[in-house]
């Protein structure tokens, strides 16, 4: 398992995050036409989440000194579209989890392209950072005219 | 859109708060008992009033100083973040953005002092502060959390059980009437009028923070100790945890950690997090049961 080398040497890891992200950036684009040609309601390809109704998967190849290692990344998506699930495992060992596997999963990176906020319904209030903002660059001028 | 017209709105510590009660109207004597509370701790922790705890070191000899249960308690889990964030969390960071012109006349422009300034050491025991020479603290986010979760406890109480507490956009939500639960839009990083996400608080608490707002020249107000530089690899972070004071703290940590020590924050913390990097990315905790929009 040359994985465990990967994650231990860090350049590595910084090559095999950004190769995550493209893997991500690609299935964004190209896999909602695979998941709409499926009917609503089918598993994915490896069906590892019962409760998740859409499933994204992608495998990224790696190059290392002894060979080649096949990682397959599955994000399990239910109805309302949120992320119930992320998994990597191993394409070449019948999608085998290891250890550092399911470590590697939880650094996963997607890219999240966000929907304007007008188009969301029955919203209570909305997280942000601290809204200073306005008290803050509203004092500079007062402020300054005291000094 | 969120509601602005409803609720108990107020300002405290610096910024705008917004009080939810979804079975009952919000009884006189408890917003008194809130605010009250807010004038108290704004007077006790402000890094902006000569005369509050977090000053109250500001020209100190090197010594052992008796501190107050509570700001023991703040500064016990700054602690807990500066060792989580090796170092890199520190409070006592204050004396540096006051250097970088983030002061009380709100100056906002660096003085010679940004490239001399060492990180005064300290440390807490018990209700016992050591240092090693002037401090000044910023319990910035960590105190806000801690802030919320108290407004929470006064709410609690005073009898209510539905109800959100929004701090300047970090929050504690228990539920509403009949177990439904409030809906919260994430504001992505840098972009006021998109959400990156939308997630239900469930007796949790959020904390959002980005390095957009409160910017000035080439500064922002998450600074590297070391460095002496703002931090620039990471555009925002938001968490979900049992706690506000919770979330705030995984967000601060999570700010200075390295994407593999990511998990490992979130564990200390019971902390589910979205953490925005600048290469266009997003580190996505394996438990984050939020919609996102993908």
């Amino acid at each position: 398992m040359y994985l465990m080398n990967i994650l231990k040497n860090k350049r590595n890891l910084i090559i095999a995050a950004i190769a995550v992200a493209a893997v991500v950036l690609l299935s964004y684009r190209y896999v909602p036409s695979l998941l709409q040609a499926r009917s609503d309601g089918a598993q994915g390809a490896i069906g590892t989440n019962p409760a998740a109704t859409r499933e994204v998967s992608t495998v990224a190849t790696y190059e290392a000194p002894g060979g080649t290692d096949k990682v397959r990344f599955t994000i399990g998506l239910d109805t309302g579209g949120r992320v119930i699930s992320v998994k990597a495992s191993d394409a070449l060992k019948g999608d085998e989890v290891s250890e550092n596997l399911a470590k590697f999963s939880t650094g996963l990176l997607l890219v999240i392209k966000g929907k304007k906020l007008s188009e969301l319904s029955a919203v209570d209030r909305i997280g942000k950072s601290s809204l200073t903002t306005a008290a803050f660059n509203a004092s500079l001028p007062a402020l300054k005219a005291q000094l | 859109m969120q509601r602005r017209d409803a609720g108990f709105n107020f300002t405290g510590i610096g910024t705008s708060w917004c009080i939810l009660v979804d079975d009952a109207e919000l009884r006189e004597d408890v917003r008194s008992d809130i605010l009250d509370y807010m004038r108290v701790f704004n007077g006790r922790f402000s890094r902006f009033l000569d005369d509050s705890e977090a000053c109250a070191f500001k020209k100190a000899a090197a010594g052992e100083y008796q501190i107050s249960e509570e700001f023991a308690a703040l500064l016990a889990r700054a602690d807990e973040l500066r060792n989580l964030t090796h170092g890199l969390y520190d409070p006592a960071v204050g004396g540096l953005l006051e250097q970088a012109g983030y002061d009380s006349t709100y100056s906002m422009a660096p003085r010679p002092g940004v490239a001399k300034f060492i990180l005064p050491k300290w440390e807490v025991r018990g209700q016992t502060l050591s240092l090693d020479g002037p401090a000044v603290f910023d319990l910035g986010g960590m105190g806000k959390g801690y802030c919320i979760d108290r407004i929470a406890d006064t709410l609690a109480r005073s009898g209510y059980e539905h109800y959100l507490v929004d701090g300047g956009g970090d929050m504690y939500g228990t539920s509403k009437q009949g177990g439904e639960l409030w809906r919260v839009a994430l504001e992505y990083p840098g972009k006021p009028d998109t959400a990156a996400g939308m997630t239900l608080l469930n007796n949790e608490g959020i904390a959002v923070s980005d390095t957009f707002r409160r910017r000035w020249g080439g500064w922002h107000h998450i600074v590297h100790p070391f460095s002496r530089l703002p931090v620039e690899e990471v555009l925002g972070v938001a968490a979900l945890a049992p706690t506000a004071w919770d979330a705030d703290c995984a967000t601060s940590a999570l700010f200075f950690a390295n994407p593999e020590e990511y998990a490992a924050v979130g564990e200390s913390f019971n902390a589910k997090y979205l953490v925005f990097r600048s290469d266009g990315t997003t580190a996505v905790s394996a438990d984050w049961d939020g919609e996102l929009f993908i």
